[in-house]
């Protein structure tokens, strides 16, 4: 058009929103207040999900920038965090400090597989001191990532490494490791809890095979039993099979032990054990090389016994056996036996008890870590539940801005008709009029507030649940009660325990104390997975309705829409 | 050796005390895994109605702006009918004044 180039006009500027919303402040529609300043109670969570949030690409090799070069417009909410660091705990490198389990199967270092209390200080109870819990509260996945799951497996696929794998299957397992010279009868009858003294030294932070607890299991007397054939060389001094090869050396050494006890046991194996005492004449080196039999010799040539049998200890001057001296010798030798098996007990009951405690123990934290993350996971509802809210507040005020628009919509259309046509309304029933625009605004009005308070309810209701779950029961402990409790405890605990001792006490009290904590947490965790279904199942109904409300809005917008081109 | 039988006076006993904890407290979190399992189908659920959802708000955004340029394109519509209007009333106006003043001045004149 010629006049509008000519004269430079055209219309007005579109208002900014600002104006736009003093002006429709002026006419009485209802706006969005940008000033509200409302607490919310989860923001924290949506936070944290948000740091947690991380974009996915799926890439060909080679391909892995292009996707990221692209902007990400929307991060996809749907995706779950466990995820992304489960797949970071596959590739992460497997280090001592941050121990991964995944990563630690595969390799075979035999000191840290068949070492599961060396390998404490940097597994879940040496990470304890540096708090599994404070890095939770950062980032409760990852640490469930590379805790939890870091120590279960550890607990129960490196089968030679765990508590639960019993020292049967680690004794009828042919390959002993040639690393655990360790005698146990060459260390444990001078130190009947060699076993544990060893234990509480690696859990110091040493790692040495041989000082392994489990290391003396191997050797103990079930893989001799089982295995005796193809233990590898070191092991040879294993007393069983140093028994059985050297029966026909007992007499010399055993008539001294007269009553048998922890001394004199200590005092044989080291006579007879080449590699603890080097300079001791290597028995049983001879004896096999001859292999001798014991009763043919008695009966035949003590003479020959003596230089045979006791070639190697000169200083034995005693040269006659009678019959008696054998089988009081035998005798000696089934009591030893049954003494050596009474220990073997003992220290079997020790090392369930142990790892009784230590599977408590772990329990409990992955108890612990799951309502970690069941507490996260229900703020972070609680924080989508208050998004919900917003995303309804908005529809809410977009219905009412919607309805006047259809009105301006109607209004308009009725206008632009033909300039003759001209609109006069009955002017009889104006007042009639006016009285029933007033009754529908009201109505309207009063619709508002109503779809308001149950959108507000809503929220109301879900972050009341939420907070009660979150505020679960935090039980208090006074000393008084607990030491009652702790008689009681032992009072029960009578019937599982043997010579019980100080230490046996405390580890019994651990397992009943960690059992009842794991009761309370599996408590919480149920009542915070109820709260959680409910809260889910609110939301469901919030979030169809609003792809209901979505839905209608898109309609009713397009129609306006419509209605409007159709305007000229 | 038969290697279970050193444990077998305690079995029986670790076994009962066993029954009584921790049979409750296993029935408890298998109570809770089932619970934590339908929680898992139902966030599912609504993971895919929250991306139907996105799909929806998308176009309500789309279907939103069309109704805002709409309703631009009519406002400049309606003021250029505003403006021929009011000029065609000007016209009007002045050639009626026109129309009424110019006789009379001829008529004076």
């Amino acid at each position: 058009m010629g006049i509008k180039r000519f004269f430079k006009i055209k219309p007005p500027e579109e208002d900014t929103p600002e104006v736009n919303r003093d002006n429709l402040i002026e006419q009485g529609i209802p706006t969005k207040n940008v000033n509200r300043t409302k607490k919310e109670k989860f923001a924290a969570y949506g936070k944290f999900a948000k740091d947690k949030a991380e974009d996915k690409f799926y890439a060909p090799p080679g391909y892995e920038n292009f996707g990221k070069s692209n902007p990400p417009v929307l991060d996809d909410l749907n995706k779950s965090e466990v995820d992304s660091d489960a797949g970071n705990a596959y590739m992460r490198e497997p280090s001592k400090n941050d121990f991964d389990p995944y990563a630690r199967n595969n390799f075979t270092n035999s000191s840290a597989a068949a070492d599961p209390y060396g390998k404490q200080p940097y597994d879940p109870y040496g990470k304890q001191p540096s708090d599994p819990y404070g890095k939770q509260s950062s980032d409760p996945y990852s640490s469930y990532s590379s805790n939890a799951y870091g120590n279960q497996p550890s607990g129960r696929s490196s089968g030679s490494a765990t508590p639960y794998a019993d020292p049967y299957t680690q004794g009828r397992g042919p390959s002993a490791p040639a690393l655990n010279a360790g005698n146990p009868y060459g260390q444990r009858p001078g130190n009947p809890y060699a076993g544990h003294s060893s234990f509480s030294s690696s859990t110091a932070g040493s790692a040495q095979p041989s000082q392994n607890p489990y290391s003396m299991m191997k050797s103990d007397p079930y893989s001799a039993g089982a295995s005796s054939t193809n233990v590898p060389a070191p092991q040879k001094p294993n007393p069983y099979v140093s028994r059985e090869a050297s029966r026909s050396s007992r007499p010399s050494a055993a008539p001294e032990d007269d009553q048998f006890d922890f001394e004199t046991s200590a005092a044989a194996p080291k006579i007879r054990n080449p590699d603890l005492n080097d300079d001791e004449i290597d028995l049983n080196a001879t004896l096999q090389d001859e292999g001798d039999d014991l009763n043919g010799s008695i009966h035949e040539n003590y003479a020959g016994e003596l230089g045979q049998t006791q070639l190697q200890q000169p200083d034995d001057t005693r040269g006659y056996q009678t019959f008696e001296d054998v089988q009081r010798q035998n005798q000696e030798l089934q009591q030893q036996q049954e003494d050596e098996e009474v220990d073997e007990i003992k220290q079997q009951i020790r090392f369930t008890k142990q790892s009784s405690v230590a599977s408590t123990r772990n329990t409990l934290k992955m108890a612990q870590e799951a309502e970690m993350a069941g507490t996260n996971t229900l703020g972070m509802l609680g924080h989508q539940s208050e998004k919900l809210n917003n995303v309804e507040r908005n529809l809410d005020l977009m219905k009412m801005q919607n309805r006047v628009a259809d009105d301006r919509v109607a209004e308009l259309k009725k206008l632009n008709r033909n300039i003759l046509a001209v609109h006069v309304s009955n002017p009889f029933t104006s007042k009639r009029r006016l009285r029933e625009a007033e009754e529908r605004i009201r109505n309207q009005r009063i619709e508002d507030k109503l779809m308001q308070k149950q959108t507000n309810g809503r929220l109301h209701q879900s972050t009341n649940r939420i907070e009660g779950a979150l505020n679960g029961a935090s039980q208090d402990h006074d000393t008084i009660r607990q030491r009652y409790q702790n008689q009681a405890i032992l009072e029960k605990a009578k019937r599982y325990q043997f010579e019980n001792d100080e230490e046996d006490d405390e580890m019994e009290l651990e397992i009943d104390k960690n059992l009842d904590k794991v009761g309370q947490i599996s408590g919480r965790l149920k009542r915070l997975a109820i709260a959680a279904g409910d809260e889910i199942d609110a939301q469901q109904n919030r979030v169809q309705n609003i792809e209901e409300d979505t839905d209608n809005m898109d309609i009713k917008i397009h129609l306006n829409t419509t209605r409007l081109t159709q305007i000229r | 050796m038969s290697s279970s039988v050193p444990y077998d006076p305690y079995i029986p006993a670790e076994e009962s005390q066993s029954q009584t904890k921790t049979a409750a407290l296993k029935a408890e979190i298998d109570d809770t895994v089932g619970i934590m399992r339908d929680n898992i189908n139902k966030v599912a659920e609504r993971g895919e109605r929250l991306t139907s959802i996105e799909d929806k708000a998308d176009n309500l955004a789309v279907s939103a702006q069309g109704f805002k340029r709409g309703a631009n394109r009519v406002r400049k519509q309606m003021w250029w009918k505003d403006l021929k209007m009011r000029l065609c009333l000007v016209l009007a106006v002045i050639i009626l004044l026109v129309v009424i003043i110019v006789p009379i001045v001829v008529h004076f004149s």
